[in-house]
């Protein structure tokens, strides 16, 4: 069901890096899963709502305040820093040093 | 100090009695896992001694956390090679909680990669072993919890449940799990996997420990949005209270095909015991269960390519060096971090939602879902609570099921619709299987914010069985 085309399509939009070998196994087994998947299509859903969370809780909003996790902890964090500041390379550009 | 098996009560009557101090008890875990646990690998890593609130109803308890928990100051990796050497900025409120109420921390359990798994095979760092039988997985995702508990490496254990992920484990590896309903536990610090599943609950070696927990673990939380206001009740007050005339329901949909006689054998005589205990048992229909895992693998894989595209090697967790540009530390960072069954759920759900495939995958699931739900809410009016398995098997092998994704989906066939509805499910061990004399799991599942009912069904079947 499921084309090689589209499984290196798929991975590109979960950017996701697949080997051209290993597209056929992931092929095979999502295949088979949404196979599976396929029979919800027996499941009569003609005016049926969709249920999209259980506790029925809309809008729920609190004070807006920051709860006090230290800045520098966070940039710490992060693999490549400059200044307190996270270093991330080129959107557009090549290089990134 | 000799092996007691200590539960929660137990360890506090000896802190308050003075046999030990909260310092030589967690010295004592600490110690027996660095003896015992090379063979089951419950633990990913032990913290050190750090007491909290002397006076709390908890103080000086030790307990084991999912690595998917976060604790502040320590690693917290969601079994991922992509949080390998990620430390916790803040304190998940499950733990601040567990923190006021002075439990303290043995260290972080093993898991199925960001809780995705029935087996904790899927995790980065290697399988946990069962400690029934070493050759069989623990179940999982909260596989490593489950097994520090069953084989006495923690007084008690926290995990998570997204489709069985607390239940599972504790049924196939002999010990109490529970996952309260939707709302009642804060998810605040809980690495999100699939948010509109998810739960965290405690794991623990019986159904007062379990009730005991809740008390403290429950409550509304300004940091997680779906929490909901209730008012606090103690939920071991009415364990003891008589189970005359409470009406419990049996699915029919949960004793067909793929039910390993064992278990029923098990399970049927649990149910005996409810009625000699007073209870009236009948047949209930939840005709829509056979779609649960199939709206499962749509629901969640969506949720998860949401919630994992933030791990992107930019602001934490592993990173691609070598890439040149942004597009290609994403790409890298990712492929080099995720296992197999991450980057399977990242691309059925980017797949699901992908133009043109909404309405047809994640719109269908999502009504389906209602219909799942809809059946409980129907039985819920003949019934008070819904008892069937936990597992249709007793723990399977190493290996036996990892190479066939949907093998390993269907063992949470009959937990998965209780995420899917948002109530509470309460799984605990009866007679272990006539021919393997493995632990089996008895479900008890309860009405939205009734846990208190299946704490008291599970209580009492339990001391039956002792």
């Amino acid at each position: 069901m499921l084309t090689d085309k589209d499984i290196e399509h798929i991975a590109k939009l979960a950017r996701i890096k697949i080997s051209t070998d290993e597209i056929p196994q992931i092929r095979e087994k999502l295949s088979s899963i949404f196979e599976y998947i396929g029979q919800l299509n027996t499941a009569n859903t003609d005016n049926v709502d969709p249920m999209f969370q259980t506790t029925g809780l809309l809008s729920a909003v609190r004070e807006d305040y920051t709860d006090g996790i230290q800045h520098s902890y966070l940039i710490e964090q992060a693999p490549d820093t400059k200044d307190n500041f996270i270093k991330v390379g080129s959107v557009l550009g090549r290089s990134k040093k | 100090m000799k092996s007691t098996n200590h539960t929660i009560k137990s360890t506090l009557e000896g802190l308050r009695t003075g046999e030990f101090s909260a310092e030589e008890i967690f010295r004592y875990y600490t110690d027996k896992i660095n003896k015992e646990d090379n063979k089951i690998k419950a633990y990913l890593n032990t913290l050190p001694f750090i007491e909290n609130e002397k006076n709390g109803p908890l103080s000086g308890v030790p307990s084991a956390i999912k690595d998917n928990v976060l604790i502040q100051g320590t690693k917290c990796t969601a079994g991922s090679k992509i949080l390998e050497n990620y430390v916790a900025t803040y304190d998940a409120t499950a733990i601040n909680k567990l923190k006021k109420a002075g439990a303290t921390f043995i260290g972080k359990t093993n898991l199925d990669e960001f809780a995705m798994g029935a087996s904790t095979e899927n995790s980065a760092f290697g399988p946990t072993h069962n400690p029934a039988d070493l050759s069989r997985v623990p179940g999982g995702s909260s596989g490593g919890s489950a097994a520090a508990v069953a084989a006495d490496l923690a007084v008690f254990a926290i995990g998570s449940d997204t489709g069985g992920s607390i239940r599972q484990p504790a049924g196939f590896c002999g010990v109490v799990g529970f996952k309260p309903t939707y709302g009642r536990v804060s998810r605040y610090g809980l690495i999100a996997m699939t948010s509109s599943l998810d739960q965290i609950g405690p794991i623990t070696k019986n159904v007062y420990d379990s009730a005991l927990l809740l008390n403290t673990l429950v409550g509304h939380d300004v940091l997680d949005s779906t929490t909901v206001k209730k008012n606090a009740i103690d939920f071991t007050d009415n364990l003891e209270k008589d189970l005359s005339g409470l009406r419990i329901g049996v699915p029919k949909e949960f004793f067909r095909d793929g039910l390993d006689d064992e278990v029923k054998i098990s399970i049927e005589d649990g149910i005996k015991i409810l009625a000699n205990l007073g209870c009236e048992i009948s047949e209930v229909s939840l005709p829509h269960s056979q779609y649960s895992i199939a709206t499962y693998y749509i629901i969640a894989p969506s949720e998860i390519s949401s919630n994992l595209a933030r791990f992107d090697g930019i602001r934490y967790g592993l990173s691609n060096s070598e890439s040149s540009s942004l597009i290609d530390t994403y790409i890298n960072s990712r492929e080099q971090g995720f296992g197999a069954e991450a980057k399977r759920r990242i691309m059925l759900g980017t797949f699901a939602l992908s133009s043109g495939y909404y309405d047809a995958y994640y719109l269908k699931a999502q009504k389906v879902r209602t219909l799942i739900k809809q059946d409980f809410d129907k039985a819920f009016e003949k019934v008070d609570a819904i008892v069937g398995p936990t597992s249709p098997s007793v723990a399977f092998k190493i290996g036996e099921r990892s190479s066939d994704p949907l093998a390993m989906y269907l063992s949470d066939i009959y937990t998965v619709s209780v995420n899917l509805a948002g109530l509470p499910g309460l799984s605990l061990p009866v007679k272990p299987g006539k021919d393997s004399n493995l632990p089996i799991g008895f479900h008890i599942i309860g009405k939205a914010f009734d846990e208190a009912t299946i704490l008291r069904i599970g209580h009492q079947l339990e001391q039956e069985i002792k």
